[in-house]
């Protein structure tokens, strides 16, 4: 497997900086500056070993026109001429661009985009807010309908959540779009044959003793079955959450875009409290990279996954009994540096650490939690990872990370 | 790394953790109020202080029984009327001071649990008031009812009241929460009105859609949220899980209730059930092993029953092996096609056994 040379490497601290604290001071909207060229021949499929051609200066500073698939011609420079000095390129973002992705923004998602002259990309982002706010205005109502009827409260919630987490993507695309250099901050790492992870978590729960824990996890890549098992140690309290994953990948395009079909089973023992919880989980997994929706979204990801946990809850001495679980996740995130990323994710589960939202008013419990993870390959082995959860308790983590790219 | 600390910040707002402490703190100082002249407590926090005034107490009880000590200035009134809502139709009041009784004359009994006593001759000190009923301390089997979810169908609440009424020995009936539709004041006391017409006292517990305005409505009207009776030797404990979870503090005194009630029969009151009979939907705590944890303890208290709000039908199943209830059938939006619609469940209990007996009263 060979991975693209030609791409931008840019750090966390970057990324950080660019969403904020780099605006220039044009305050005229114009438009964005071209995305480089190569996402088509980027779209590794599989046994691909060639790297793409670099991005030509014309590709990445003149007009050209897109492709069908959004994407700029690789090569638009005439034969024959020698190669002009490349312009540096404009990577800050603009400030109105920014400014509208916050306000209206956030209320008319795609408004950066629109501020920014890239038009169709808002308006289709403004599409997936309205796609989004309609899903979950049906889901909620669905579910006010039926009385929560355990018929179809499965498919309602899914619908419903699936439509708050559209309409979040959608205001978080807008902004990324806005604020990314062309290109993006990084780009996705294919299947690496291993990853290990090592780290301490924190847990501030009110409810339980514990508060510091230990995490290891392995994920290993074999053609397109993965495996991954995980565990959690209380430090200062005899708790323990083990999890093994096996994944089959149905279906890969780049690779950032693929569809896995996953089975798990996750047993947490809460030693002093003297109970378990077991299940076993089956679930269909996604991601779909967000440059579909227009050039500016290089680099994002769009991830969600629906499943079915059926388990037990398990009193020592006393009782064991059935319990199950919907599972859904969404995530919208993008890519730092050589298969690092940036996400921002909603779990509805509610059986880890996070657990479901506890929230002022009368909402509490039916939702999941949200978390915030960042990680970051500073060499081609080794990276970082942290990670921060509210739902129940918030969660802390902070990982080293080491991987192999191929066995 | 200013940004990083905003963001942490952010995340925390969203996720408060601390969404049910204010209303236990609320809770500690229910049953209490001080003027110039005279300070109530009432034990146990049994019931909410609406109108305290030289010579003029009313209360709002949650409780069968209450003991309530009345602390005097000299230049206090001599003569209190004291007025006890939601109190049990054959509720009676004795008052004594320095050991000595004092006279006490029921002014006016409007409704079965509405009655006011006038107490002569205080002085300044400690007066002691209890309002008992003869059968407090009996061991004999007896019945109640418990149903949770009115919210919005309080213009036909009466439906409920009516066929409750019309329960042979029906002693109080226990709520689980969602009273009204949003907790504001307006509805609370509508709620307080319509009860009217019920001949026994209802001992509640606050639903999720109590907090629809703001914290402390609740409380200001029907007094704690989290609370533990007995009658008959039998224990009630009332939880406030409205959040979906319960405040910290709540389970040092749920730990001190189960403790006291460990060799009797035992029922817990919640609105949210711990456990949704249905995973999937988890109308629950937002925490699996919240809800495990404190089943836990319900289970190895020994307690005999579960009943809860929350889901709008009814269900029956085991939590921890103790058996547990769902009656949402106040008239809150139904669960559809579970073909039950509003009801409510009545439930014998024989105290030197500790066996109890349900049934499902249907009122459509």
């Amino acid at each position: 497997m060979t991975f693209i040379a030609s791409q931008p490497r840019h750090g966390l601290l970057q990324v950080l900086l660019a969403l904020g604290a780099s605006l220039p001071a044009s305050l005229l909207a114009q438009p964005l500056p071209e995305a480089p060229a190569e996402p088509a021949a980027n779209l590794e499929m599989e046994g691909e070993t060639e790297p793409a051609p670099p991005p030509s200066p014309a590709a990445s500073t003149g007009p050209a026109p897109d492709d069908a698939a959004g994407h700029r011609p690789a090569t638009d420079r005439p034969h024959g001429n020698p190669a002009p000095e490349p312009e540096p390129p404009d990577h800050a973002p603009r400030l109105w661009p920014v400014v509208g992705a916050v306000v209206p923004g956030v209320l008319v998602h795609g408004s950066g985009h629109l501020i920014a002259g890239e038009t169709d990309t808002g308006l289709r982002l403004l599409a997936l807010e309205g796609v989004g706010l309609g899903a979950a205005v049906v889901g909620v109502a669905g579910l006010a309908v039926t009385g929560a009827s355990p018929r179809f409260v499965g498919p309602l919630i899914a619908v419903s959540t699936t439509g708050g987490a559209l309409f979040a993507a959608s205001a978080l695309a807008d902004l990324y779009g806005v604020v990314a250099p062309p290109g993006g901050f990084g780009r996705a790492v294919r299947e690496p044959a291993l990853v290990l992870e090592l780290g301490p978590r924190y847990v501030d729960d009110r409810v339980f003793a514990y508060d510091a824990l230990g995490y290891v996890g392995a994920s290993a890549w074999l053609s397109r079955f993965r495996v991954e098992a995980s565990g959690f140690f209380g430090l200062d309290h005899a708790n323990q959450r083990l999890r093994a994953l096996g994944a089959y990948r149905l279906l890969r395009g780049s690779a950032a875009s693929y569809l896995d079909v996953e089975l798990a089973s996750t047993h947490h023992r809460f030693g002093p409290e003297r109970f378990s919880m077991t299940f076993f989980e089956l679930a269909v997994a996604g991601r779909l990279e967000l440059q579909v929706i227009g050039r500016t979204l290089q680099g994002a990801f769009f991830e969600c996954a629906f499943g079915y946990a059926l388990g037990m809850n398990r009193q020592f001495d006393l009782a064991t009994e059935s319990d199950e679980m919907l599972l859904a996740r969404f995530g919208m995130g993008f890519f730092v540096g050589e298969g690092g990323e940036v996400v921002t994710y909603y779990d509805h589960r509610h059986d880890d650490y996070a657990a479901g939202l506890k929230l002022p008013g009368l909402g509490s419990g039916p939702l999941g939690h949200v978390g915030v993870r960042a990680s970051h390959y500073f060499t081609d082995a080794w990276g970082a990872s942290a990670y921060a959860e509210t739902g129940s308790a918030h969660v802390l983590g902070v990982s080293l990370l080491f991987r192999r790219r191929s066995w | 790394m200013g940004r990083a600390w905003i963001g942490l910040a952010a995340l925390s707002l969203l996720g408060c953790l601390d969404v049910a402490e204010e209303r236990a703190r609320i809770d500690s100082r229910v049953g209490r109020a001080e003027i110039d002249v005279a300070a109530v407590r009432v034990d146990s926090g049994s019931a909410a202080v609406r109108t305290f005034a030289d010579g003029e107490l009313r209360l709002w009880a949650s409780a069968p029984t209450l003991s309530i000590a009345l602390e005097l200035e000299n230049d206090a009134a001599s003569s209190w009327e004291v007025r006890i809502e939601n109190a049990m139709p054959d509720a009676e009041l004795t008052a004594e001071q320095d050991g000595e009784p004092l006279a006490v004359e029921t002014v006016e009994r409007a409704v079965p649990t509405d009655v006011t006593f006038r107490i002569d001759g205080t002085a300044g000190g400690t007066v002691e008031l209890s309002i008992t009923v003869a059968d407090a301390d009996s061991r004999q089997p007896y019945r109640y009812a418990v149903f949770a979810d009115v919210q919005s169908a309080i213009d036909d609440v009466q439906d409920i009241y009516t066929r409750m009424n019309a329960v042979e020995d029906l002693r109080f009936v226990v709520m689980s929460g969602d009273l009204t539709e949003q907790g504001e004041p307006a509805e609370l006391r509508r709620f307080q009105r319509e009860l009217k017409e019920l001949r026994v006292p209802v001992f509640s517990t606050l639903g999720n859609h109590e907090l629809g305005a703001s914290e402390g409505n609740y409380h200001r009207h029907f007094g704690r949220g989290n609370h533990h009776f007995t009658f008959r030797g039998t224990h009630f404990t009332l939880l406030d899980d409205a959040s979906a979870t319960l405040a910290p503090v709540v389970y040092d005194w749920l730990d001190g209730w189960l403790e006291d009630g460990r060799d009797a029969f035992h029922s817990v009151y919640m609105h949210i059930p711990p456990l949704d009979a249905s995973g999937v939907r988890n109308g629950a705590f937002a925490s699996r092993a919240e809800a495990n944890m404190m089943l836990g303890k319900l289970a190895r208290a020994g307690v005999d029953l579960t009943v809860y709000g929350h889901v709008h039908s009814f269900y029956a199943y085991q939590n921890a092996g103790i058996p547990a209830f769902i009656t949402g059938g106040g008239g809150a939006i139904p669960e559809r096609l579970d073909r039950l619609g509003r009801h409510f469940v009545t439930v014998t209990v024989d105290p030197q056994t500790q066996l109890f007996e349900t049934a499902i009263v249907h009122v459509d």
